[in-house]
C-alpha cells in the first residue's frame, strides 16, 4: 500500500465554453522514497490533480487514500498541515517575513513542539541558505534562493509527501537543477514521497517514475 | 496566534498600514469635524437668540394712525414678552407709561388665594419720581410708611410698589411684603413687586379705591405684554408700538399674520429691531448648512473610497491567503486575521479622526465664535440696559432742529439715552425723545424747537456761566418768572452783550403727554404764554445735553404745578418746546 493512492479520480468544472473534464478516472499509487514526475502540456489537468492530492479541493468522483484512509474521513486542513509540503512555481513566500520567519510560520501552523527557530534554521541550511541570510526579507533573495526557502518551508514540518507544482518554472537551468537535486535528495535520503508536476523534460528525466497527463487522463510512461 | 500574525503584518507592512490609516483618518476627521461644527452652529444659533432682544416696532407713516386692536390681533400672547406703546394724541388715550403697566396680584403672604389687584378697579400708575406727582408735590398725599419711588432707587432686579393706605388695610399688607403676579408663559414666571411704601391721602378728593398704586416706570416698561389683549377691542390709535418678542420666528409670524389680517402696510411699517441678528444668524446658518453638506458628501464619497480601498487591500492579499491555506491554516482563521488587521487600523484611525476632528471643529468654532458671536456682543447692551430695550429704532438717531422760522441754521442733535436722574433731579425722559423724534418727522416747517426742560436740585453745583444768585441781584429779576440755562453750545445762549434771551413754552408736544382719560387740559395758547429767561450757559454734563434747558427745581415744580392737570392720574412727563417771542 502506497503512501498516497488515487482511485478513479475525476474532476470537472463549468466554464463559459461548457463543462470541462479536467481529470478522468485517474488511478495511481505513490510510494515513499520515490521521486515522481507528472508531465503534460498546459491545461492537461496537472495542477487540478495536485490540488486534489493536497486536499485543497474535493474530487467529483473517485477517492484519495492516505495510507489507506480516505481523505473524506480526514480533516483536510490538518492533513495538509502535517503530511503535505507544497512548493509552487512562484515561490509563494510571505514578503513581509524574513526567510527564517517564513519557515517558522509553517512550523507554528503545524503546532511543531520543538524549537521552531532551530528547526527553521536547520531546514534553511539544508537547502543551502547561508546563516547570515536568514533574517533577510524573502523579497531580497534571488528566484533560486526563494524557491529553496520555499522547499525548506515545505519540508520543515517533516511531511511524508512533497507536492511541487512546476518548482523550476521560473528558474534558470543551474538553479533548476539545484532545486531538483534537493527534491531528489529528500526522497532518496529522507524517504519522502516527492511528486513533481512539470513540463520540463530534464526534470522529468531525473525522476524515478514519470506519469503523463493528457486531456485529463493519467497514465504511466 | 491570529492576533499576533495580524499585528506582525501591520508592523511589517508599514506603508500599507499607514496609507489605510491616513485615508480612514482623513474621512473620519472630516466627518467628525463637520458634525461638531454642525452641532456647534446649533448651539451658536441658540446662544445668538439668547443674546438678542427681538423687538418689532409698528410705526405709522406720516400722519396716519394705526389702531392698537389691529396690531394686537396679529400678535400671540405667548410671543409678546414686553411692549411699549406710545398712544397717539387722542381723546381717551392714556400715556405711554401707563399703557405698559399690569397690576401685580397680591400673594397675601403665601396664602393660597390669589387676589388680583386690577380686579379691584384701582388705578395703577408708573412714575419715575413719586415726589413729583402733583398730589404728593402739593401735599395732599404723604408717605405713611416706607419710602416713595425714585428712578435712581430702583435696582432693576425687583420691582417696587407704593400702595394706598386703604389697600394696605384691607389685606393687611405691610412694607416689605411682596405682591406677585403669575404669568403662564415664558421665562417670566413671576412678576414680583415689593411694597416699599404705603401712602395716605390727607384730603379725600376721590373715592378711596380710586387712589392708585405706583410702581417705577422702569418696571412698567418691563412688564409682560400679554395685557395687550385687553385692548383688542378698543379703538386706541397708536403713535408707535414696540413689542419685545419671543424670538425671531415670532417676528416673522407677526408680519405674516399682519399680512393675512389685512394690516395696512401703506399706513404703517413693521420694523425688526436688529438687522445685525439677521446677518449674523444668516452667516451661522450658512456654516451650519455647509457643515451638513460636507458631512453628507464625505460620508457618501468617503465611505465609497473606504470600501473600495478595503476591497483593494483584501484583493492584494489573495496570494497570501491562498498560501496560508495551502500551508494548512483554515480559511476561517485566515479571514479572521485579515479582519483583525482591518479592525485595528479602523480603530486607530477612528480614534485619531474623532480626536483630530474635535480639535479641527474647535478651531472652526472659535473662528465662528470670534467672527460672529463677538459681533453679537454689542447686542448684550440691549439685554442689559433697559434703555435700549425700548428704543430699538431711535438709537443714534439725530433730530433735525430748525432754528426760528427764518431757517437760518439747522443742526442735528444726537439723542442721548443715557440721561438718568438722581434723587430730586429730573432727567430727560426717553419717551420724550421717542415722542419728539416721531413727532418731528416730516414737520420741517414747524417753528418750535423741541427742547427738554430739565430741573436740577442745585444749579450752584452746575458749572454755569452766570450763577442764579448773581442774576437775582439784577434789577430786572422778577421772582415769578422762570429762569433757565442752556448748553454753552446751544444756539439759544445769550450773546455777549445780552443779559438774557427769552423763550416761551409751547404746549404742542406737551399736550400729547398730559392729555389723560378724556380730560381737557389747558390749551396750547395758554401754555405758550409762559416765558423762560435764559440767563446763562452750562457746560454739558452727563445729565444734560445741548437740547436741555436747566431750571432750578423750584421753578420746575412751579412750571408744572401751573400748567399741568392736577388729577391723581396725572402721568408726569417733562417736555417743552421753546420759541422766541419775536417770532411768535
Amino acid at each position: 500500500m502506497g503512501v498516497l493512492q488515487l482511485k478513479n479520480l475525476s474532476y470537472d468544472y463549468i466554464t463559459k465554453a461548457g463543462k470541462v473534464h479536467a481529470l478522468k478516472e485517474a488511478t495511481a499509487t505513490f510510494e515513499s522514497g520515490i521521486v515522481y514526475a507528472i508531465v503534460g502540456r498546459s491545461g492537461s489537468g496537472k495542477s487540478t490533480l495536485m490540488s486534489l492530492m493536497a486536499g485543497l479541493d474535493v474530487p467529483k468522483a473517485g477517492e484519495i487514500f492516505y495510507r489507506g484512509e480516505s481523505l473524506h474521513s480526514l480533516d483536510r486542513d490538518k492533513f495538509r498541515r502535517e503530511h503535505i509540503g507544497m512548493i509552487f512555481q512562484s515561490y509563494y513566500l510571505l514578503p513581509q517575513l524574513t526567510a527564517v520567519e517564513n519557515v517558522e510560520l509553517s512550523l507554528e501552523l503545524a503546532k511543531y513542539r520543538g524549537d521552531k527557530r532551530k528547526r527553521a534554521e536547520e531546514m534553511l541550511t539544508l537547502v543551502g541558505i547561508k546563516r547570515e541570510q536568514f533574517k533577510k526579507r524573502s523579497t531580497q533573495f534571488s528566484g533560486g534562493e526563494q524557491q529553496r526557502i520555499a522547499v525548506a518551508r515545505a519540508i520543515a514540518t517533516n511531511p511524508e509527501i512533497i507536492l511541487a507544482d512546476e518548482p523550476t518554472g521560473n528558474l534558470d537551468n543551474e538553479n533548476s537543477m539545484n532545486v531538483v537535486s534537493i527534491l531528489i535528495d529528500l526522497a532518496h535520503k529522507y524517504g519522502k514521497c516527492v511528486i513533481i508536476i512539470t513540463h520540463a523534460a530534464e526534470v522529468a528525466e531525473r525522476a524515478d517514475v514519470v506519469f503523463k497527463m493528457d486531456d485529463g487522463i493519467l497514465f504511466t510512461q | 496566534m491570529i492576533f499576533k500574525f495580524a499585528i506582525r503584518n501591520l508592523i511589517r507592512l508599514p506603508w500599507r498600514t499607514l496609507l489605510y490609516i491616513a485615508v480612514t483618518f482623513g474621512i473620519v476627521l472630516s466627518i467628525t469635524a463637520s458634525l461638531f461644527v454642525y452641532r456647534a452652529c446649533e448651539n451658536t444659533i441658540s446662544e445668538l437668540d439668547e443674546r438678542y432682544v427681538f423687538v418689532a416696532s409698528v410705526v405709522p407713516k406720516g400722519r396716519d394712525s394705526v389702531l392698537l386692536s389691529g396690531i394686537s390681533a396679529c400678535l400671540k400672547n405667548t410671543d409678546v414678552l414686553a411692549y411699549n406703546i406710545t398712544v397717539a394724541e387722542a381723546s381717551g388715550a392714556i400715556p405711554s407709561g401707563r399703557n405698559m403697566t399690569k397690576m401685580p396680584s397680591l400673594d397675601d403672604r403665601e396664602e393660597a388665594e390669589m387676589l388680583w389687584l386690577d380686579d379691584e378697579g384701582m388705578p395703577f400708575l408708573a412714575v419715575e419720581n413719586l415726589s413729583l406727582v402733583p398730589s404728593f408735590f402739593d401735599g395732599r398725599c404723604t408717605i405713611r410708611e416706607g419710602t416713595g419711588i425714585t428712578a435712581s432707587g430702583y435696582s432693576g432686579e425687583e420691582s417696587e410698589i407704593v400702595i394706598p393706605w386703604w389697600l394696605a388695610q384691607k389685606y393687611g399688607i405691610s412694607v416689605g411684603d411682596t405682591l406677585t403676579k403669575r404669568y403662564e408663559y415664558g421665562k417670566y414666571t413671576f412678576f414680583e413687586a415689593k411694597v416699599v411704601g404705603i401712602y395716605e391721602a390727607n384730603v379725600h378728593t376721590f373715592a378711596e379705591k380710586d387712589y392708585p398704586a405706583y410702581i417705577p416706570l422702569a418696571i412698567a416698561e418691563m412688564d409682560l405684554g400679554y395685557t395687550i389683549v385687553r385692548y383688542m377691542h378698543e379703538t386706541i390709535a397708536v403713535q408707535r408700538a414696540d413689542f419685545v418678542l419671543n424670538g425671531r420666528n415670532a417676528f416673522e409670524e407677526f408680519v405674516l399674520t399682519a399680512k393675512e389680517n389685512g394690516f395696512n402696510f401703506q399706513k404703517a411699517k413693521i420694523v425688526f429691531n436688529n438687522s445685525a441678528y439677521d446677518s449674523l444668524s444668516s452667516e451661522i446658518a450658512n456654516i451650519h448648512m455647509i457643515a451638513l453638506l460636507v458631512c453628507i458628501v464625505i460620508l457618501i464619497v468617503g465611505l465609497g473610497i473606504l470600501i473600495f480601498f478595503t476591497i483593494y487591500l483584501c484583493h492584494t492579499r489573495t496570494k497570501e491567503r491562498i498560501l496560508l491555506i495551502s500551508w494548512g491554516m483554515t480559511k476561517r482563521k485566515v479571514n479572521s486575521m485579515l479582519v483583525i488587521e482591518l479592525l485595528i487600523m479602523l480603530i486607530i484611525s477612528i480614534c485619531l479622526g474623532v480626536f483630530g476632528g474635535y480639535f479641527a471643529a474647535d478651531g472652526i468654532c472659535s473662528y465662528v465664535n470670534e467672527s460672529v458671536l463677538s459681533r453679537a456682543e454689542a447686542s448684550d447692551a440691549i439685554q442689559n440696559e433697559e434703555i435700549n430695550r425700548n428704543e430699538p429704532l431711535f438709537q443714534n438717531t439725530s433730530l433735525e432742529i430748525s432754528v426760528s422760522s427764518k431757517k437760518e441754521q439747522s443742526e442735528s442733535i444726537a439723542v442721548n439715552y443715557n440721561l438718568k436722574a438722581d434723587e430730586n433731579e429730573i432727567g430727560v425722559s426717553k419717551h420724550t425723545y421717542q415722542f419728539v423724534g416721531t413727532e418731528l418727522a416730516g414737520m420741517e416747517n414747524r417753528e418750535w424747537i423741541p427742547v427738554s426742560v430739565v430741573g436740577v436740585t442745585d444749579l450752584g453745583e452746575m458749572n454755569v456761566s452766570v450763577h442764579f444768585e448773581t442774576f437775582q441781584q439784577n434789577p430786572n429779576y422778577r421772582d415769578f418768572f422762570l429762569y433757565g440755562y442752556v448748553s454753552e453750545n446751544s444756539p439759544y445762549a445769550p450773546k455777549e452783550n445780552e443779559l438774557y434771551t427769552t423763550y416761551y413754552i409751547n404746549g404742542c408736544a406737551r399736550d400729547a403727554f398730559v392729555r389723560i382719560d378724556g380730560q381737557n387740559i389747558e390749551s396750547a395758547e395758554s401754555l405758550s404764554q409762559t416765558k423762560i429767561y435764559i440767563i446763562g450757559t452750562y457746560k454739558d454734563t452727563e445729565y444734560c445735553s445741548e437740547s436741555d434747558i436747566l431750571l432750578r427745581m423750584d421753578d420746575y415744580h412751579r412750571l408744572y404745578s401751573e400748567h399741568s392737570v392736577t388729577t391723581d392720574t396725572f402721568y408726569f412727563e417733562r417736555i417743552g418746546a421753546v420759541y422766541t417771542k419775536e417770532e411768535k
